[in-house]
């Protein structure tokens, strides 16, 4: 399986005041051929900075440390004109409210036929025949005047299927989608999440999912990397960390998740203490300071990963002890 | 700010009051810093002018006529023998006193009219939109001229002009602002406990409201001045002899080969009043944003 | 259930908002459109209800409507002793005392210009009950959502979404309503902050013995801190009965759908398909069939209306019986009294 996507000490840093503030640290993930990688993480663990680092679309005053490889080339390298190119011809992201991501003043089709502006051997006409096959493959019933509407004019789901739709237009063997069901009612959720999946066989790559909410990683994913306060502390395949999770983070944060717990309680589960901001992190491991099981070794030094099965590793200094 | 039982230990307080923020704010930009100190100014010379003011700015000396500058006049003399630094503080009054007039009465009619349009039933909104409209697409030249023609020129007539013509722009404002505000969720939320018309519009809308429309104010002050000084000019404002930036141009122009010095001093403050009135403005609107407090990149 | 008097009753109420522009109107549109079409909901003393619906369903109006924040142009609300049927009034302002209402959007639901201890004590203020110390106040407040005291000298725009959701639940509470609405009061929230604020809420209700209505999407939330759940579509409650007896065996296949979304962790696909029709053309008899999989001729033409598919547990479907039959559950303790359900059905319609 070769990596479509790897990811070497990946750092993500943002200028606040006179110091450089780590919002992502030495995040090292490979995504292979056909995979689909859940990249979960609450608010403030550096998730969607870590998919600006693969895009290249960090804001001003943002810094991209170590390398990130797509098919092998090294992105950091890359100028501006070839990295959008890639944008345009090999990676696509879909955006967590498509309606911000769509020009409200253009109607659907034209923007459908201007994403494919890079695939210069189409004619307009094959884009815009093309771009009505994708809408109707992603579930829109009359896709011919749905391309004649205004953005405002859809529902949020339809409009989610218009982003999916853009999004596979360019062919991409990388699709990034951050947070894609979070606006979304639960029917329509478990939609979108089926039109991503068959989007993953459609395409000849790799598919980044953005999430908070661990059920849907165990609906789509087939791996899994969960962040905490900008560092990966577990990553495996998705039956493995969701069935045997090793890392105390990862197990408080399935044990919170109220769909999860079985007989019906008042006293639902929670984890004491708060995300540490970037610029204070705390000595050691980052997640010590909330963590019930640390050791006095876990607040002087910060843990390595270590392999806790096939593919399957944790960086928390209980991994040799357990 | 608006609500003074709310004290809170002196050991506890973590910043200043608001308005001392914003305060501060305002001075830590260099144009915010500079523009306000240079409209303080212009208030002291108003305020104080006939303190400051070296001679009589009406009195007339023929034979000191259109004098260049020297050590006695700093200034020069106008085509009447009058000291034209003196007649320069004695126009900052009048341009003030017409600025402040004008806007905090267009202010005033805007803000009430705005608040009724904005809360009151339709039919009243409609009507006063109506009304707002109608009056906005007057020109303002030809219809000061026209109230002119009819009241004769003076400081009231001039008020009147200047309130009429600059209410519009606050009640848009204001009118549009309470209806978004009106609908916002804490606004929603004190109708929900219970909370009457007046007081929802006492603590919530004005506080809200106002941070804009203070903005707008510092930057039409300088219109007002831009006004005034125009109907002057054309002889239509501010009358002889008392002094005024427009009339002053006025005059001066017409003796503009002769002694240019009296044209260009009294063009000057207009302008330098203009950029300061406009640079005082913008700099209230980012020290108004309480969210731009510390990390502005 | 039937027993104690219900602290709110909402009883078919109409939420109607005027729609389409002047030429919609002239050339026959629709002059309205209808949110609520009769409505009807009850929620006992001490009782948390949770309200379930898509976005659009009506849930949102619902809440706001028990306040008269909506325009009220049919049906009755009681709160305590106030009955009222029309919004506007002398009656709002007294019912409205009774209710705390908490927003979806906790900050924007803040007067950004206030001091938190000002906001939490606006209830307080608007009614005349501030007393001389209103600091005092605002800390006793915040301090019972677990909030410390230099809080009160905080803007919204300082303080974390769970932090302000804390102030929103204080001044829902400063003056010991027997009822508090809350409107989606996880949404935004990451998990571990979720679990603090319903254990919050519910260590609130157990020591001041007050009702909740929970406005939610989340059925997975709703399982743990409700006492009964009422589900919306189009505007009218399809389902309602005890939490654990519907998660059990729902009877509406709406309900049905909605508790399996969560729960498939494979591939297959969706039990409904596509959109919530739009309110403005209403589908003909019952109003699901558009997207159910069960859907006869006669769903089509004929609105279904309430049966019982277990104690105090109501149905708005033609075909409940199959669905509850093709549950898996086990039956809750509740269906043993199955014989004692006409009678509730009597006092319950």
């Amino acid at each position: 399986m070769s990596a479509v996507l790897s990811l070497e000490s990946v750092s993500v840093l943002y200028r606040k005041g006179r110091t450089m503030v780590p919002a992502v640290r030495d995040v090292t993930l490979e995504i292979g051929r056909g995979e689909t990688l859940g990249l979960v993480g609450e608010s403030g663990s550096g998730k969607s900075s870590l998919a600006t680092a693969i895009t290249g679309l960090l804001p001003s005053g943002g810094r991209v440390d170590g390398t990130v490889r797509f098919e092998g080339s090294d992105l950091t390298g890359l100028a501006a004109s070839d990295r959008r190119r890639l944008r345009g011809t090999a990676i696509a992201t879909i955006a967590q409210d498509p309606f911000t991501s769509l020009n409200p003043v253009v109607r659907i089709g034209r923007q459908l036929v201007e994403f494919q502006h890079w695939q210069t051997d189409r004619s307009r006409a094959e884009r815009w025949r093309r771009a009505a096959e994708m809408l109707a493959q992603v579930g829109l019933s009359d896709p011919e005047a749905r391309m004649r509407q205004y953005p405002h004019q859809l529902s949020g789901g339809i409009r989610q299927r218009v982003a999916i739709a853009a999004a596979l237009l360019v062919n991409p063997r990388l699709l990034i989608a951050d947070e894609p069901t979070t606006a979304l009612d639960a029917t329509t959720e478990d939609q979108i999440i089926g039109l991503i999946r068959n989007a993953r066989q459609a395409i000849d790559g790799a598919v980044v999912f953005i999430t908070h909410d661990m059920s849907v990683v165990r609906r789509l994913c087939d791996r899994v990397a969960v962040l905490y306060a900008g560092q990966v502390v577990e990553t495996g395949p998705v039956g493995t960390v969701l069935g045997d999770p090793r890392h105390p983070y990862t197990k408080a944060l399935l044990a919170c998740d109220p769909a999860g717990i079985e007989t019906p309680t008042r006293l639902l589960p929670t984890i004491p203490g708060t995300v540490p901001a970037p610029g204070n992190l705390p000595p050691g491991c980052v997640f010590a300071p909330r963590c019930t099981a640390a050791l006095p070794v876990c607040s002087q030094r910060s843990p390595r990963p270590s392999a806790a099965g096939p593919g399957h590793s944790a960086a928390c200094h209980l991994m040799g002890t357990a | 700010m608006t609500d003074a039982s709310l004290a809170v230990p002196r050991s506890r307080r973590p910043s200043l009051g608001q308005s001392g923020a914003i305060l501060r704010r305002l001075a830590s930009s260099p144009a915010g810093a500079i523009s306000l100190g240079f409209i303080l100014l212009l208030f002291a010379v108003a305020i104080f002018a006939p303190l400051v003011a070296p001679f009589d700015p009406i009195a007339i000396a023929p034979r000191d006529r259109m004098q260049p500058p020297s050590a006695v006049h700093w200034l020069g003399t106008d085509q009447l023998g009058r000291d034209v630094l003196s007649r320069l503080i004695f126009g900052t009054r009048t341009a003030l006193q017409v600025a402040l007039a004008g806007t905090g009465g267009a202010f005033l009619v805007g803000m009430c009219l705005g608040m009724v349009s904005g809360l009151g039933p339709k039919w009243i909104d409609s009507l006063l939109v109506l009304l707002n409209d109608s009056l906005k697409a007057l020109p303002l030249i030809l219809f000061a001229l026209a109230l002119v023609s009819i009241y004769g020129p003076s400081m009231v007539t001039l008020g009147v002009i200047i309130t009429l013509s600059m209410a519009p722009g606050y009640f848009r404002v204001v009118r549009n602002q309470v209806l978004v505000l009106r609908n916002a969720d804490y606004v929603v939320a004190a109708q929900a406990m219970g909370a009457s018309w007046l007081r929802q519009s006492m603590t919530h809308l004005l506080p809200n409201l106002i941070g804009p429309i203070l903005v707008l104010i510092a930057m039409d002050i300088p219109a007002v001045i831009g006004i005034e000084s125009g109907l002057s000019f054309l002889g239509q404002g501010v009358q002889p002899p008392n002094a005024s930036w427009g009339t002053m141009l006025s005059e001066g122009y017409a003796y503009l080969r002769q002694a240019p010095h009296i044209a260009l001093t009294a063009g000057a403050p207009i302008v330098l009043a203009t950029i300061a009135f406009t640079f005082f403005g913008e700099a209230l609107r980012d020290a108004l944003d309480p969210r731009g407090a510390g990390d502005r990149r | 259930m039937t027993e104690a008097t219900p602290l709110l009753e909402i009883n078919d109420l109409v939420v109607r908002y005027p729609a389409g522009t002047v030429f919609d109107r002239l050339t026959g549109g629709p002059r309205d459109i209808t949110i609520l079409p009769g409505t009807s909901l009850r929620i006992a003393p001490g009782e948390t209800l949770g309200l379930i619906g898509e976005s659009g369903s009506g849930k949102t109006t619902l809440g706001r409507a028990a306040v008269g924040l909506a325009p009220i142009s049919g049906g009755t609300i009681r709160i305590g002793k106030d009955v009222t049927s029309l919004s506007g009034g002398q009656t709002w302002a007294r019912m409205r005392r009774s209710v705390g209402l908490m927003f979806q959007d906790p900050v924007a639901a803040l007067d950004p210009r206030m001091r938190l201890g000002q906001s939490v004590t606006e209830p307080l203020a608007i009614t005349g009950q501030l007393g001389r110390d209103r600091t005092a106040r605002a800390i006793e407040l915040l301090a019972q959502v677990g909030l410390s005291a230099d809080f009160a000298n905080r803007f919204p725009h300082e303080v974390s979404g769970g932090q302000a959701r804390r102030v929103t639940v204080a001044r829902a509470l400063a003056l010991d309503p027997p009822l508090v609405i809350a409107d989606e009061p996880t949404a935004g929230l990451d998990l571990s902050v979720q679990g603090e604020l319903l254990n919050l809420l519910n260590d609130l209700q157990q020591r001041l013995r007050v009702s909740f209505l929970m406005i939610t999407h989340n059925l997975a939330v709703a399982r743990h801190v409700t006492d009964r759940i009422a589900i919306m579509y189009l505007g009218r409650i399809v389902e309602t009965g005890p939490t654990a007896a519907i998660f059990a065996r729902p009877a509406h296949p709406y309900t049905r759908a909605l508790l399996r979304t969560r729960d498939r962790a494979d591939g297959t696909s969706a039990d409904i398909a596509g959109e919530v029709p739009s309110l403005r053309a209403r589908p003909a008899g019952c109003e699901f069939h558009t997207r159910c999989p069960l859907a006869t001729d006669h769903c089509r033409t004929t609105a279904p209306s309430h049966s019982l598919a277990g104690a105090d547990h109501l149905v708005t479907c033609h075909r409940a019986a199959e669905v509850q039959a093709a549950a898996t559950g086990p039956a809750p303790a509740t269906e043993a009294n199955n014989s004692t359900t006409t009678r509730i059905l009597k006092t319950e319609i």
